[in-house]
């Protein structure tokens, strides 16, 4: 299915603390097509950001990449392997959940947006003129004032606009996206997920977009990943998943989730909580908390299978699920 | 009306130094609120970070004084200076469970002391009450003797809601109580809150910036914004026709599963609230209201009334339709 037009593919990740140790991400495989946003969705502890930050070897020291190759598309060259290090500032950039840590206290933000191209080698002038341009793209008012400014003077919003900026200096083609929007108000979690979509297309962006809310996702990704437990158990386009999850963890989050519209409803809760990385269960990870589980279910971690066009699930038992046998 | 809890314009303003001038300016946290709930009803307080919604909750548990209006219990005016009866009766959730239960301390002693210093349980029923409190949060008696680290997120916000009933109250504040819990748990202590209330009678006053959750839980709303009520009434009309720009900006722009491509790509609403040390003469929402006119930075706009809702706009009247119920 990934024709050439992948920017990136992932294949086969796996990531674990120490030698031997603990496995967090476990053979995780996606890919990101131009101008396509991916949304990766799961609960703290899942390895969605790990999966992420992995990308560009943004590991905590702790951690490392135990299996796993990633092949990235450049410029008439079509898909190469790379390693992390190849992709810094070459293709692929990257924001942050908390804006204010993310950026240098001690540089105003016209230097801290002019940064990236003037470690290319661009001359001052040149660098500064750029990040007032780029500054005026994401939609900071008056940016020649703002470039004067320092990160602590500016407003959640206007640091997370800044940010990207900074991350469209050097020109990606694939901009990684860690929950920026988590730390903001709803109305400025509009107005950035309004400018990261207005990005993505004009300038044919590729993006994989991090969140633990699936309703921020289903806003911003045209295709989905749920991961549980460090595996993706579902995949699919994002409202074909929404509407008709094949997995039963996708549909329990979706039926937990409170809505905005119509009478209230009570609350679907799962049974349970996550696996602790390390003490897993036998069989699939989800399994004990699945009101769906059959014997099976407890023996062999079901593989991620693909059931139709550009979906796959990991269960066993979702021909059951489509019969719409209620759990 | 038979309201429990009665706030009557409560203002709190924060004098702040300033580098600039040798005065110190004033920050009105909370600018003129008033507020009733009754009995076993559940009030949800929305609005965004800065609107005054956290001081609102410092005020009704008596954590903070307001500098100025009433707080009304039961009818009677209660200061700041409470009785440890009044304090038992109304009790508080904060938002991170890991920061307001002691990590030193497990479970039975951090309930029992609270049980023990408001003398509502003989000793030789202490065993049996501490069991039945768990019951009531839905945890395995053996959380009792865990510390709060050895619990998962969910199971810590729901012994902090056992520390707060620990001690019998009539009306809970929750402060952000979901917010820091992944949707799964946050799914739990919120049916948990529903049933209490529906069980115990509790009051519940929810404070949240999350619409989806106060849409499930409250009959009441009240929108706020800059320290002031934008927009109060009963739930289902809150949100199904919104009266105040501001509450309609905000459904717009809260992220909705079910919302699909159609949707504008414009933000619903442009800028950020301003800092309350700004002074503002007119509506607090003007400088960012897409209908805004000359009107609304002459004076804050008094509440247009209808039936038990009422907005803070002056359009507000122009579509009032028949009063329901």
């Amino acid at each position: 299915m990934t024709g050439t037009e992948a920017v990136i593919e992932i294949a086969n990740l796996s990531i674990a603390a120490g030698q031997g140790g603990v496995t967090l991400v476990d053979d995780v495989s996606l890919h990101v097509d131009a101008g396509e946003c991916l949304g990766i969705v799961g609960e703290s502890g899942s390895g969605k950001s790990l999966t992420l930050r992995s990308v560009l070897g943004l590991l905590p020291p702790a951690l490392h990449q135990t299996r796993g190759t990633m092949r990235f598309q450049r410029e008439n060259e079509g898909l190469h392997s790379v390693g992390p290090r190849e992709l810094r500032g070459r293709g692929v950039s990257m924001i942050f959940q908390e804006p204010m840590s993310s950026l240098n206290p001690t540089m105003r933000i016209g230097d801290l947006v002019a940064a990236g191209q003037r470690a290319r080698g661009m001359s001052r002038r040149a660098a500064a003129g750029q990040a007032l341009r780029l500054l005026a793209e994401v939609g900071v008012p008056h940016p020649e004032q703002r470039a004067r400014a320092w990160p602590h003077q500016l407003s959640g919003g206007l640091r997370q606009r800044v940010m990207i900026a900074m991350a469209l200096s050097v020109e990606p083609t694939l901009l990684l996206c860690d929950e920026p929007t988590t730390a903001l108000d709803t109305t400025v979690q509009d107005q950035i997920l309004t400018l990261v979509e207005r990005l993505r297309i004009e300038r044919g962006l590729a993006l994989i977009f991090v969140s633990h809310d699936l309703s921020v996702i289903s806003r911003i990704a045209n295709r989905t990943a749920v991961m549980y437990a460090g595996r993706v158990i579902e995949q699919g386009p994002t409202h074909a998943l929404v509407d008709n999850p094949r997995h039963p963890y996708t549909r329990a989050l979706i039926e937990s989730m409170p809505q905005l519209h119509g009478p209230p409803t009570r609350l679907r809760t799962i049974s349970g909580s996550p696996p602790t990385a390390g003490r897993l269960p036998a069989g699939c990870r989800f399994a004990p908390r699945c009101p769906l589980a059959a014997d099976a279910c407890h023996e062999a971690d079901p593989p991620l299978l693909s059931i139709g066009p550009h979906r796959s699930t990991a269960c066993f038992r979702q021909t059951a699920l489509n019969a719409g046998e209620q759990p | 009306m038979n309201a429990l809890i009665e706030l009557d314009d409560i203002e709190v303003h924060f004098k702040v130094k300033n580098r600039r001038s040798v005065t110190p300016a004033t920050l009105r946290a909370v600018d003129g609120v008033s507020l009733a709930v009754e009995r076993s009803q559940c009030l949800g307080v929305v609005g965004e970070s800065g609107c005054g919604k956290s001081t609102l909750a410092g005020v009704l548990v008596g954590l903070t004084t307001p500098t100025a209006g009433q707080v009304r219990y039961d009818g009677q005016d209660i200061g700041p200076r409470r009785s440890k009866e009044l304090r038992r009766r109304i009790q508080m959730v904060f938002q991170d469970p890991v920061a307001s239960l002691n990590p030193r301390r497990r479970v039975r002693s951090v309930l029992a002391e609270l049980i023990d210093c408001h003398g509502l349980v003989p000793d030789t029923g202490m065993a049996s009450a501490l069991n039945s409190l768990m019951e009531m949060v839905n945890l395995p008696t053996r959380v009792l003797d865990a510390r709060p680290r050895e619990l998962s997120g969910g199971q810590r916000q729901r012994v902090a809601i056992a520390r707060a009933l620990a001690v019998q109250p009539d009306v809970l504040v929750a402060d952000e109580a979901v917010s820091a819990l992944d949707v799964s748990a946050q799914a739990t202590v919120v049916n948990l809150l529903a049933d209490l209330r529906a069980d115990l009678g509790l009051t519940i006053v929810f404070i949240s910036h999350d619409l989806g959750i106060i849409r499930t839980l409250c009959d009441r709303v009240a929108v706020m914004y800059a320290g002031r009520v934008a927009e109060e009434g009963p739930a289902d009309a809150i949100f199904a026709t919104p009266r105040h720009p501001y509450t309609r900006a905000l459904l717009k722009a809260a992220p909705d599963l079910r919302r699909r491509a159609a949707e504008p790509r414009v933000p619903a609403l442009e800028g950020e609230p301003s800092g309350a040390l700004d002074l503002i003469t007119g509506c607090p929402f003007q400088p960012r209201c897409p209908e805004a006119e000359a009107i609304c930075s002459a004076a804050p706009p008094p509440y247009v009334q209808h039936g038990s809702h009422r907005t803070a706009c002056v359009h507000a009247s122009d579509q009032l339709g028949p009063v329901p119920g």
